[in-house]
């Protein structure tokens, strides 16, 4: 996990959340999701040479809403994927109401029990491994497979 | 001056996406004088995003005008050009608005100039001006802007 994470440089944040907001706008476009803010997701800069991209909401037309956070590391060899979360929240017609995709900062002492990127269901607390993908792919892979497949029926 | 719509790069680039690379456009796009390089970035940042070509850029001044037919030659590989008058050069103006169909005839053209040389180009160029697709009053993206936009 951690060699798909150092593998995954990212050019730049800003290039990068320019790259997100024109995904989102392919969901606007396809019908899924209703019109965001052209700011979203925000660049800022944190302490420690962090750099972090925020979408507070991108709200599905059924009714479910997606938000998500992205931190990058400067190293030296380029920019890092830290951390991210997605949250998915579901229509209140699903039998699932949220999904949560993680990436946590840095690996914990137990990684079986809490792998580093995971995915929780509804309000579960068990961590679920999920693979280590470019943010990019997690968008599409929320919005276009788990958004409208999660909790139906 | 008229109030002009506002839209910052990430819009107008959604525009000539929507219409196409190949259709004929003009853009007159009005900024302030300050912006203006953060706007030339975030321009050529949006084109290579949402369209994955290379924004041609051309500075006005350095474009001659016994050479301009060459210079508006339809590149497929760069069908996006940003033309930026960052001062009033009326013997360039005037050879655009002669030219105005050999200018659009490549794909988007996009002028990007202060509003003192707009406010002059609007009224020294009528053929130009006939063929504006928009005039739009254009901002830095405040998400993204910065030097690595």
């Amino acid at each position: 996990m951690e060699a798909a994470l150092s593998a995954m440089l990212i050019e730049s944040p800003a290039l990068l959340g320019r790259q997100l907001r024109q995904d989102l706008s392919r969901q606007i476009d396809s019908g899924r999701m209703k019109r965001t803010e052209d700011r979203v997701p925000q660049l800022a800069t944190l302490e420690g040479g962090l750099n972090e991209l925020k979408c507070p909401g991108a709200d599905f037309v059924d009714g479910g809403r997606l938000l998500f956070d992205i931190q990058v590391e400067d190293s030296q060899r380029g920019w890092l994927v830290k951390r991210f979360r997605f949250h998915l929240h579901l229509p209140p017609s699903r039998t699932i109401g949220m999904v949560r995709i993680h990436l946590n900062p840095g690996p914990l002492h137990d990684p079986v029990r809490i792998p580093r990127c995971h995915l929780h269901v509804g309000d579960s607390e068990a961590h679920i491994p999920f693979p280590i993908m470019n943010p990019r792919l997690i968008l599409s892979l929320a919005c276009e497979y788990i958004a409208p497949d999660f909790g139906v029926g | 001056m008229t109030d002009f719509s506002a839209t910052i790069a990430f819009g107008l680039v959604r525009r000539i996406a929507a219409a196409g690379t190949d259709t004929p456009s003009l853009y007159l796009l009005i900024s302030d004088a300050s912006a203006i390089r953060a706007i030339e970035a975030d321009i050529a940042a949006e084109v290579q995003v949402q369209l994955g070509v290379v924004l041609r850029s051309l500075v006005a001044a350095e474009l001659r005008l016994d050479r301009l037919e060459e210079a508006f030659t339809r590149d497929p590989d760069r069908p996006v050009t940003l033309i930026t008058l960052d001062h009033w050069l009326p013997k360039l103006v005037t050879a655009l608005d002669r030219n105005v169909v050999s200018l659009t005839r490549g794909g988007a053209v996009l002028l990007l100039a202060n509003q003192a040389v707009a406010e002059r180009l609007l009224s020294a160029a009528p053929n130009l001006r006939n063929r504006l697709s928009d005039v739009l009053a254009i901002h830095p993206d405040e998400a993204f802007g910065g030097p690595m936009a």
